[in-house]
């Protein structure tokens, strides 16, 4: 019984952004002939649309591959991980299912803030850490150089680094080698009640929830009655497997080995991430330790275009986070978009994500509002609320003084984009800490900066001044009183709530300016004029207006040719709609987050 | 109902805001282009019959039919009969006029054949803004066809004055003079388009160098002025820029608009067939090749019209005319009632609810394409 599970190997791959890691995961599955050579293709693992489009990994992916050595075939359950900074939760769920890490370094770029913070992630949670040096291949590597820096912050000796090109498929079978040698195997024990923890789910019409599982103790079987130990709910198996590429049913997945199950699971509120599934008739006293909630960083509103939608929207909502249990929401209702839903996010790119998930695996159109962060409001009388939505904010009359989140932020950069940093820094309000030297070409800049002014432009504008070499990480670090204000955008003189942030007083002028130039872009002409306004407590300081259109009718369908004139109302019919009617005023999906598109040098208004 | 439309690319001189593809070729062009129109006639009507037996309405529009000769004229007619077609079977036949071919013999040769409507490219009464939209007549040579054609009046003949507005330099009270002058002729029907810039004709460049200019703001009052002229001197609007005398609207007009079919003969002409919408080869020289293949259906660009086309069509060709939408119509293909949008442009004014009928209404004719957006989304 145990000699099987000792050739059973739980790892996840971990590094920096674009470092590699699903490009290693695709050689690995190649040198084990997971999936047939033919069905091959680039980081094979992205499979989902949004991942491919931008080349990046959104998801974790686990794939059960088999390792055959002459002394027995292993099975190593592999996780490849996302390396963008909103999605380390990610990293987290996957690591907790794992003994063991790869961390993956690009050999030309070194260290960077999520080789550290991943890192970090690993050594919390107990794994074996094996570092690889990537990209070998490229010109600009200098691998004794990194495998002597990630050697001493590991304490693994720099010789014994792989030194890899998961590109043209160098030195591959070392690494596979050291994950069975250096990466234990689970322990496992197979005789107590069943214990299996959901690492992640996904909706499908046709068989219901399908739950990823590690089977922690006990083993479980098609026909067995099991029971979410959170929400209670009881469900008959169908069915249990293994996942290569597809799902592979199996007689039985016993302890140590990751699989789905399926029971026909149609309440999706059933089912929580982080859950422990045990036996209905003989059910574990106790639960797994599960996952830590994760708190959303910045929120946003989230309205479907059309009113009847709300409820499809709801649907689509608890559907999606099945997939991804980042996401946390609560209805609510905005004047001028009627009901929705606030909702909080990782990250910019999280809530990207999430908004073309929506759209393109719902089919729901939504419009999503200006991100803001959650504002802590010191009331005359002593107490004090958190608001997460800027049209919460109470009368000015009615509050002390407002505090907002700060983060302490990292930022690994060449030495000589230092000074181009601490210029960005001191524009976005930041407070500098210290400096330390990675080696004497890289360093890693501290600051402790308002969460509000790294969630925007931040990270572009950091990539663009360090010509795309600087990095960051960034965590929580408490809340601060500032001379905060709330600035709202009036259409035609009525206050528009989902247009309000709260924004620091310094900077309210050249924001409110901004936003009315780009509001005025975006507003199509209407059938009169549209006076755009930005205020603070009713005092205007900013406007622009959009020129009423003086006609709008097609010419002459001349002779016949109904089919060109009709192909032009389809496609305004498809800008159409994603527009929202704001009192009379018509107003495109864009426009609510114009905010994030405005240009830095915003020119003044009208 | 079934139609038929001719078109005849030519024009003495192209004018400047002109974006049909015609020509100004030599008259030997003439020649092979109707030996070519008689083939595809010949072609096309066998390989459609219905149309050569139960054809209503025949347009000849262009370019410029009035270009042709009366022998050249005769050709064209010739080919109709030759198919089956007889012109005491037809309710219209219609025939586009320019002023400066407006001829006598033409005429009359045309009327003999059994046209029985003609419609005038007038524009505008106003020598300076002729030239500036480079058209080939002056005021003068279109009062004098205008005269040519109001003899035959008395003939049972249908006579169109066709104008234009927001044209660059155009004043509201020149082209409501426009409007009066030959409201005040003995013409059964009038139509007037608001001139549109396509980018790439002599009129778009110069504005877009911005050597010429159009108004936008006039277009508004030059419209609903032109619209309240005319109801008082008694012609009714049924379309947005059509208007005539009681049981005098053109019926081939009317059968675009109610989704007929109809099949077109001549470079790019249109026909909507069962259910496709299709049209041949747009310039002269691919068209002639397509002809003397045989006009083979394969290299045709076809427009299948399902549900949703339909739907489209319907709802825009409706809002166009002054009967309105019929609601009805969207609840038998279990479209929901946009009761929405309909509220937000009742409350503007700008269109009006009758039972089951929605139609245009006041400034609503000048936004007619936003109110339609509204019905289609
Ligand atoms: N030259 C070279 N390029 C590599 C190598 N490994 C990966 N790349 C390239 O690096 C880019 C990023 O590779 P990915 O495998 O997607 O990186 P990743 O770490 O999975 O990225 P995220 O999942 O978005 O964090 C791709 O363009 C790869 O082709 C290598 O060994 N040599
Ligand atoms: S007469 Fe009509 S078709 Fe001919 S060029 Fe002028 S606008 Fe174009
Ligand atoms: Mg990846």
């Amino acid at each position: 019984m145990s000699k099987k599970h000792n050739l059973i190997r739980n790892f996840s791959i971990i590094a920096h952004i674009d470092h590699g890691k699903s490009t290693l995961a695709d050689r690995m599955i190649e040198m084990t002939h997971t999936v047939a050579s033919n069905e091959m293709t680039n980081q094979l693992l992205d499979n989902m649309d949004l991942e491919r489009e931008r080349g990046i990994t959104i998801k974790a992916h686990a794939i059960r591959m088999v390792y055959k050595r002459p002394e027995g075939e292993y099975i190593l359950n592999m996780i490849d991980t996302p390396g963008h900074v909103d999605f380390s939760y990610e990293v987290s769920r996957s690591l907790a299912a794992c003994e063991g890490a790869i961390l993956v370094v690009d050999a030309s770029q070194g260290i960077e803030a999520q080789t550290l913070s991943n890192l970090y992630l690993a050594i919390e949670n107990n794994l074996t850490i094996i570092p690889v040096l990537n990209k070998i291949d490229l010109p600009g590597a200098n691998p004794d150089h990194i495998a002597q820096l990630v050697g001493d912050l590991l304490g693994y000796d720099p010789d014994q680094i792989p030194r890899i090109s998961a590109k043209s498929g160098i030195n591959i079978q070392a690494v596979l080698d050291k994950i069975v040698d250096e990466i234990p195997p689970p322990e496992v024990n197979n005789d107590g009640p069943l214990q299996a923890l959901i690492f992640d789910s996904v909706y499908d019409s046709y068989r219901g929830v399908i739950n990823y599982i590690r089977i922690v103790q006990g083993s479980l079987s098609a026909g067995q009655k099991i029971k979410m130990m959170k929400s209670g709910a009881e469900y008959m198996v169908t069915e249990v497997g293994t996942f290569s590429m597809q799902r592979d049913p199996k007689p039985e997945l016993s302890a140590g080995m990751v699989g789905y199950v399926l029971a026909n699971v149609k309440t999706i509120s059933d089912v929580k991430i982080g859950d422990t599934v045990t036996l209905a008739q003989n059910p574990s006293p106790t639960a797994l330790p599960g996952y830590k909630d994760i708190l959303p960083m910045i929120f946003s509103g989230i309205y479907p275009i059309n009113p009847e939608d709300y409820k499809d929207l709801r649907d689509a909502l608890e559907k999606l986070k099945l997939n991804d249990s980042a996401i946390s929401w609560e209805p609510e209702t905005s004047e001028a978009l009627g009901f929705g839903f606030r909702a909080g996010f990782l990250g910019l790119l999280h809530m990207e994500i999430v908004q073309e998930r929506l759209d393109r695996e719902f089919n729901v159109d939504i419009i999503t509002t200006v991100p803001n962060v959650e504002y802590h409001v010191y009331m005359n009388d002593g107490s004090h609320i958190k608001i997460e939505s800027p049209s919460k904010l109470p009368d000015a009359s009615r509050y002390d003084y407002i505090e907002e989140p700060y983060v302490k932020v990292q930022i690994f950069t060449p030495k000589e984009f230092v000074g181009a940093m601490m210029t960005l820094c001191d524009e976005k309000r930041g407070e500098f800490t210290t400096m330390e030297y990675i080696d004497e070409n890289k360093v890693i800049l501290k600051y402790e900066i308002p969460l509000a002014e790294i969630m925007f432009d931040f990270y572009d504008r950091l990539k663009s001044v360090s010509r795309g070499y600087a990095g960051l990480d960034y965590e929580p670090c408490g809340y601060r009183r500032n001379n905060l204000v709330k600035l709202d955008i009036l259409l035609n003189g009525d206050p528009v709530d989902a247009f309000s942030v709260i924004i620091h007083k310094d900077k309210s002028v050249q924001y409110a300016n901004a936003i009315c130039v780009k509001l005025k872009e975006l507003i199509p002409r209407q059938q009169f004029d549209v006076a755009i306004q930005g205020a603070i407590g009713g005092k205007i300081i900013s406007r622009s207006t959009v020129k009423a259109v003086r006609k709008d009718v097609l010419a002459k369908c001349y002779g016949g040719d109904i089919t060109r004139k009709r192909k032009l109302l389809e496609k305004q019919k498809e800008g159409k709609k994603r527009m929202k009617n704001i009192g009379s005023v018509e107003v495109p999906q864009k426009a609510f987050l114009a905010v994030l598109s405005l240009s830095d040098n915003s020119s003044s208004a009208e | 109902m079934q139609s038929i439309y001719i078109h005849t690319p030519f024009c003495a001189k192209v004018c400047h805001y002109c974006d049909f593809s015609v020509l100004s070729a030599p008259e030997r062009l003439y020649e092979e282009y109707l030996s070519l129109l008689k083939i595809e006639m010949e072609i096309m009507l066998k390989r459609y019959p219905e149309f050569a037996h139960h054809t209503e309405t025949i347009y000849w529009g262009g370019g410029t039919p009035s270009i042709l000769n009366t022998q050249q004229q005769n050709k064209v007619f010739d080919i109709l009969k030759k198919q089956g077609i007889y012109f005491s079977s037809l309710l219209e036949f219609s025939m586009e006029v320019n002023p400066e071919s407006c001829f006598e013999d033409r005429i009359e040769n045309a009327i003999q054949h059994g046209v029985n409507r003609f419609s005038l490219g007038i524009q505008t009464f106003h020598d300076d803004l002729l030239k500036r939209i480079g058209r080939s007549h002056d005021v003068e040579t279109a009062i004098k066809a205008l005269q040519t054609l109001l003899k035959y009046n008395s003939y049972g003949i249908s006579i169109s004055g066709d104008l234009m507005f927001n044209l660059p330099g155009q004043t509201i009270e020149t082209f409501l003079s426009d409007v009066r002058f030959i409201s005040e002729q003995n013409v059964d029907h009038i139509s007037f388009y608001g001139l549109n810039i396509a980018p790439m004709t002599v009129l778009g460049k110069r504005i877009e160098r911005g050597s010429d200019f159009v108004d936008e703001s006039v277009y508004e009052p030059m419209y609903l002025g032109g619209v309240e002229l005319l109801s008082k001197a008694g012609f009714d609007r049924y379309e947005v820029s059509n208007f005539a005398k009681p049981e005098k609207q053109s019926l081939h007009n009317k059968n675009y608009w109610n989704g007929g079919s109809y099949l077109g003969f001549g470079p790019g002409a249109h026909s909507f067939v069962g259910s496709v919408r299709f049209h041949a080869p747009e310039k002269f020289a691919p068209w002639r090749q397509w002809v003397l293949e045989g006009c083979p259906e394969s290299s045709l660009s076809l427009d299948p019209i399902g549900k949703e086309e339909r739907l489209i069509e319907k709802i825009w060709l409706s809002l166009r005319t002054s009967q309105g939408l019929n609601l009805k119509t969207l609840e038998l293909e279990s479209i929901p009632i946009p009761q929405e949008a309909i509220q937000h442009w009742e409350n503007q004014k700008m269109l009006v609810r009758v039972g089951d009928h929605v139609h245009l209404h006041g400034r609503g004719w000048v936004y007619m394409d936003s109110i339609i957006q509204d019905f289609l989304r």
